[in-house]
């Protein structure tokens, strides 16, 4: 079990550091083709990237803190809902396959592919050159 | 009836002492619990800041990962950042909640002797590496304080979301 979370956490890092280093690359894809599994609202581009003809998908959805895992819980405070970022191995017609376990890593590895598909980099090297 | 009285009453008052002792005892004992869960919850508000700094932490070291061999002092210095954020976490967490800093601890406890210079030419420095004392800082050491920070950070978040309900 520990070897298993091992290798997932250590997949999730390699993710991040190829996403960072320009090596890995993520397309942006329609959230409408994306389902979620509790029809969470998907908040975000969805990305997906293809590693050896599989392919991943990755987005933030917010989830209701009081209808987690779809059973719904009462609670006399106010319903409260957290941004998360699920990230899935997809097959050929989009449908997940397997779902990873949501973590800091996986924000991470979010922004990382945010800010990487975004071009601010190359925009802010250009705007210093042309000045 | 009064006969009975005056043969117990040495007894009774007796009992009646023992009683308010106890229960003295057992309202300092009270208290004394009181004031250390109070403690406690006073420093649980101080955790979601230090959960923040240890994301910050975690973030700069993926940033700068992506060069791995030009930023190896940056990256031990951003290590370094995180023993006393450890230090202070540990004061808001129960014994039940600390397997993942113990794990994180564990995972740098090397951290002095990872060095981040080629320049090994020294013949202490030299012999230390032969030994085992030194080594270089490699992408695996630096993987595995990753693996546990995440995992500490994901903990403390969800600790942070169980209060909410409490």
């Amino acid at each position: 079990m520990e070897r298993e979370e091992n290798t997932r956490d250590r997949f999730v890092l390699k993710l991040i550091n190829d996403t960072k280093r320009g090596v890995l690359h993520w397309t942006a894809i329609s959230p409408e083709r994306t389902i979620t599994p509790f029809n969470e609202r998907i908040i975000s581009t969805v990305y997906k990237t293809v590693i050896d003809s599989k392919s991943l998908r990755i987005y933030k959805y917010t989830a209701n803190l009081s209808e987690l895992g779809g059973y719904q819980l009462h609670t006399t405070q106010n319903t409260q809902t957290e941004v998360k970022v699920r990230l899935e191995l997809i097959d050929y017609y989009e449908n997940p396959l397997y779902t990873f376990v949501s973590d800091h890593a996986l924000h991470t590895l979010f922004n990382a592919i945010s800010e990487s598909n975004s071009g601010v980099e190359e925009l802010m090297e250009n705007y210093l050159k042309a000045q | 009836m009064n006969e009975w009285i005056n043969l117990n009453g040495n007894w009774f008052s007796f009992l009646g002492l023992a009683i308010s002792i106890l229960t003295f005892m057992v309202a300092v004992w009270n208290r004394r619990g009181i004031e250390k869960l109070n403690k406690k919850n006073l420093k649980r508000t101080r955790m979601p800041q230090i959960n923040s700094d240890l994301k910050t932490s975690y973030n700069s070291v993926t940033n700068l990962r992506a060069a791995f061999e030009d930023n190896r002092q940056e990256i031990k210095m951003e290590f370094s950042k995180i023993s006393p954020l450890l230090s202070s976490l540990q004061k808001s967490l129960y014994s039940s909640e600390m397997k993942n800093v113990y794990k994180l601890e564990k995972s740098m406890s090397q951290l002095d002797n990872w060095m981040t210079e080629e320049n090994n030419s020294g013949i202490t420095t030299w012999l230390k590496i032969k030994i085992g004392l030194k080594q270089q800082l490699n992408e695996s050491h630096v993987e595995r304080v990753m693996i546990n920070l995440n995992r500490l950070i994901t903990e403390v978040d969800n600790i942070e979301k169980d209060l909410k309900y409490e």
